[in-house]
């Protein structure tokens, strides 16, 4: 599946624009390895090694598919794993196949964990007798390249085997910020209630976890894999109410208790009179976007924080600080007709214990950021003008004429726009400095779906559509205390038919952020006053590797503080790019 | 002293409630494994459906060596003339056509290797055959020596029944002998050979076993 995803986003993906404009220039040092041919073909994840080298991961198949007309198809694929071995300078060491099958059955690998200074190999496997997904893990030997020991079952969900009108299971594994405990989420496969209709949702990590609601279950594992902490079948509820939560987020705290942030969202229809008499095309009311913060100690006892009842909320990250306490960072919201728009950032910050309120501070986004990233036409401050009973705009003429053609909807759109980032719909970044202040980065994403018609000189039309999905300008923002900085970073970047796995890396040292982009590394200084970037030769045509003709980067990732690794392919051939920031 | 005693349960039953009954990792990985599926056969008996077509009878027994390559032994019956289109390809108008099959026999060498280690269960494989089948009639009998390439699929259908499915291609290698019977000994009168394509699709059902 994931080879079949880097395939159509190396024939699909396709660079319309990619532009940008920063406020001064950085220095970024690219070196690369040597060329090499790569058993597998996508990567799927690259760590740094204890001794200064690095290992990566790929996937590969074997098999094959014939098809006889429509209805006879011989299909036979099999996942293959392989791992590489590289020195510091990101030439290749040693590369062999990743056995993870184990007494003859087929398991797939679902994550690579470094944890107690070790690696180890997460695979699943679905018993379709028992109906039951398990999942094992086993230690890996970095120096052989191979699982040693034997496969350990560590959980288990629901699972009816591929059976249609089901979704599939899932687990997620994430570790307490000290890595002294693991936290594995178990999703079971339920009956298909509705569909995400977002096409830019939470980031990879909330993916499974964070489109539906259902009831989970949960491991805390401590650092010697024994199970601290479990609750099956668990959902998110508030007493003497009927919200439904949808989980967005997960967090194992230090003390191996159990964070979970859920998302109520309860849209109230509205009747055909109340859209008839309100003039509304949309048929729903937002009345309540809040978030729960429950917490799950070992013992089994729960705490709950609700975010304030009639703020709206986009979206929230968990972050915990030096002290343990909580810092919930989310994205403000306000209702235009069925969307939420974003309108600012707020940061509440939880004791640990009991999940008290410390503080909360919001701020909504400044006029200059909005500005700029909303791209407020000239004729559109025209028509504010004469709305605000100025008539000495430029193009007066036409901007009366727009203003005339507007419908009610298009009218709140435009009114918002000074208000809100209408393109943001999810915080893309969130991270506490040293200093325990908070950073936000947000990107502009959307998706422009346009059906062109073509009819040919036989009268025969044709009719294509065209995804064009946008990743445009970023917002920084950053809680010093009880102050908001803000900045932002104009770019524009379109990929056609095929959205991005990942649009950008992100990492904080020193309190500045360093994002790194499609063909630019963007950093902030401290308190947000400069955004300055530098354009990345690797991704530039002109920077050629012998022996490759072209390049293609389907896979990026920041491994420290300081530095990003992405490869670039071309077929089986490949050549690490490290990137660091100075 | 009741009330002691009595106090003491209570204390006991109260803690044992507020401890949670937490779940243990498992070692025993075969526990959750076991889906009762026989992807790890060591051999595989196997009728093939195709050659029912030609007339032919054909079990092969499939023995892993390793997880990546296999060897196959099999042996045909014919038990009727069937169509074997390679051979009306080949026949000569001479022959007499009418006579009834006497007997007809076979075997076959193969040599398979498996993509991603899955011998000889659950997947594509590329294989090297060498089949001798000899049909005789009551004048004259019918040779064909075919060596071929084969790229299959095999599948598993329930816990030890299997599928395999592949196109083949390759020479043949064909002798046509008319013969008359004389007192004591036969004299071949008419000897042809003759080479040409073989190939096509091939498909059979088989049952895995595990030593």
């Amino acid at each position: 599946m994931k080879l079949a995803k880097i395939s159509v986003l190396l024939f699909f993906m396709v660079v319309c624009t990619n532009t940008s404009v920063a406020q001064g220039k950085i220095r970024v040092k690219e070196t690369h390895g040597d060329l090499f041919e790569q058993k597998g073909r996508g990567f799927i994840d690259v760590v740094e090694l204890p001794n200064g080298g690095y290992m990566s991961l790929s996937v590969g198949s074997a098999g094959g598919a014939v098809s006889i007309g429509s209805f006879i198809h011989f299909v036979q694929y099999k996942a293959l794993y392989y791992i590489q071995r590289y020195d510091k300078n990101l030439d290749l060491v040693e590369q062999k196949q990743l056995d993870i099958d184990h007494l003859g059955k087929n398991l797939a690998f679902e994550k690579l964990v470094k944890f107690q200074n070790e690696f180890y190999v997460f695979s699943t496997f679905v018993n379709k007798k028992n109906k039951k997904k398990y999942l094992f893990y086993s230690k890996l030997n970095v120096e052989k390249m191979a699982l040693e020991g034997s496969f350990i079952k560590v959980a288990e969900v629901k699972d009816p085997a591929a059976k249609t009108g089901y979704e599939e299971s899932s687990f997620d594994i994430s570790l307490s910020k000290d890595e002294k405990y693991m936290v594995v989420f178990g999703k079971d496969a339920e009956p298909i209630k509705k569909k995400s209709k977002s096409f830019f949702g939470k980031s990879s990590k909330q993916s499974k976890i964070g489109t539906y609601d259902f009831k989970f279950t949960f491991w805390v594992l401590d650092k010697d894999f024994e199970i601290v902490n479990y609750e099956k079948n668990y959902a998110v509820t508030l007493k003497e109410s009927s919200d439904k939560f949808y989980v967005r987020d997960f967090a194992v705290d230090d003390k191996g208790a159990i964070y979970i942030l859920g998302k109520n969202n309860v849209v109230d229809e509205l009747t055909r009179a109340e859209v008839k008499s309100n003039k509304r095309a949309t048929w729903v009311d937002i009345n309540k976007s809040a978030f729960v913060l429950e917490k799950i100690n070992s013992d089994g006892t729960t705490e709950q924080y609700i975010t304030p009842e009639n703020d709206l909320f986009v979206d929230m990250n968990i972050l915990f600080d030096k002290k343990g306490n909580i810092n919930l960072v989310g994205l403000n919201g306000e209702q235009v007709y069925a969307k939420l728009a974003t309108t600012g950032v707020s940061r509440i910050v939880l004791d640990n214990d009991n999940l008290d309120e410390i503080s909360n501070v919001n701020d909504n986004f400044t006029e200059d950021v909005l500005e700029n990233v909303n791209d407020i036409m000239e004729s559109e401050k025209a028509i504010d003008n004469m709305k605000n009973g100025n008539r000495k705009g430029r193009i007066q003429k036409k901007a009366k004429k727009k203003l005339a053609k507007m419908t009610p909807e298009e009218k709140a759109y435009f009114d918002i726009k000074k208000r809100a980032a209408l393109n943001v719909n999810s915080i893309a970044f969130s991270g506490l400095d040293e200093n325990g202040d908070a950073m936000i980065v947000l990107e502009e994403q959307h998706l422009e779906i346009v059906t062109t018609t073509y009819t040919d000189a036989n009268g025969r039309t044709t009719t294509t559509t065209t995804y064009y999905y946008h990743y445009d300008d970023l917002i920084f923002t950053k809680f010093i205390g009880d102050d908001v900085v803000q900045n932002y970073y104009k770019k524009s970047f379109v990929s056609i038919n095929a959205p991005l796995q990942k649009s950008m890396d992100v990492s904080l040292k020193d309190g500045e952020l360093t994002v790194m982009t499609q063909g630019h590394i963007v950093k902030s200084d401290g308190d947000l006053t400069k955004v300055r970037d530098a354009e990345l030769k690797a991704f530039s045509r002109s920077e050629k590797i012998p022996g490759m003709k072209r390049k293609y980067f389907t896979y990026r990732k920041t491994v420290n503080e300081d530095t990003i690794l992405a490869p670039a392919q071309n077929g089986k051939k490949v050549v690490w790019y490290k990137i660091t920031v100075d | 002293m009741t009330r002691i005693i009595l106090f003491f349960c209570i204390g006991i039953t109260l803690n044992a409630f507020s401890q949670k009954d937490l779940p243990t990792t498992d070692s025993n990985a075969k526990k959750y494994l076991d889906d009762g599926k026989n992807t790890d056969a060591d051999a595989d008996i196997r009728i093939a459906v195709t050659s029912i077509v030609t007339g032919f009878l054909d079990l092969a027994y499939e023995q892993r060596i390793n997880h990546t390559y296999s060897v196959e032994l099999g042996g045909g019956y014919q038990f009727n003339r069937g169509i074997d289109v390679f051979k009306l390809v080949n026949e000569l108008e001479f022959f007499p056509y009418d006579e009834v099959l006497t007997k007809g026999m076979g075997f076959s060498v193969t040599a398979k290797r498996y993509g991603g280690k899955e011998a000889i269960s659950e997947m594509t494989f590329q294989a090297l055959t060498y089949r001798n089948r000899n049909s005789d009639f009551e004048t004259y009998s019918y040779n064909a020596q075919d060596i071929f390439y084969t790229f299959g699929w095999k599948y598993l259908l329930s816990n030890s029944v299997s599928a395999q499915a592949g196109f083949n291609a390759g020479l043949r290698l064909a002798k046509y002998a008319q013969t008359v019977p004389t007192t004591g000994t036969t004299t071949v009168i008419e000897d042809v050979k003759k080479t040409g394509f073989y190939g096509g699709f091939s498909a059979g059902f088989g049952y895995y076993i595990k030593y």
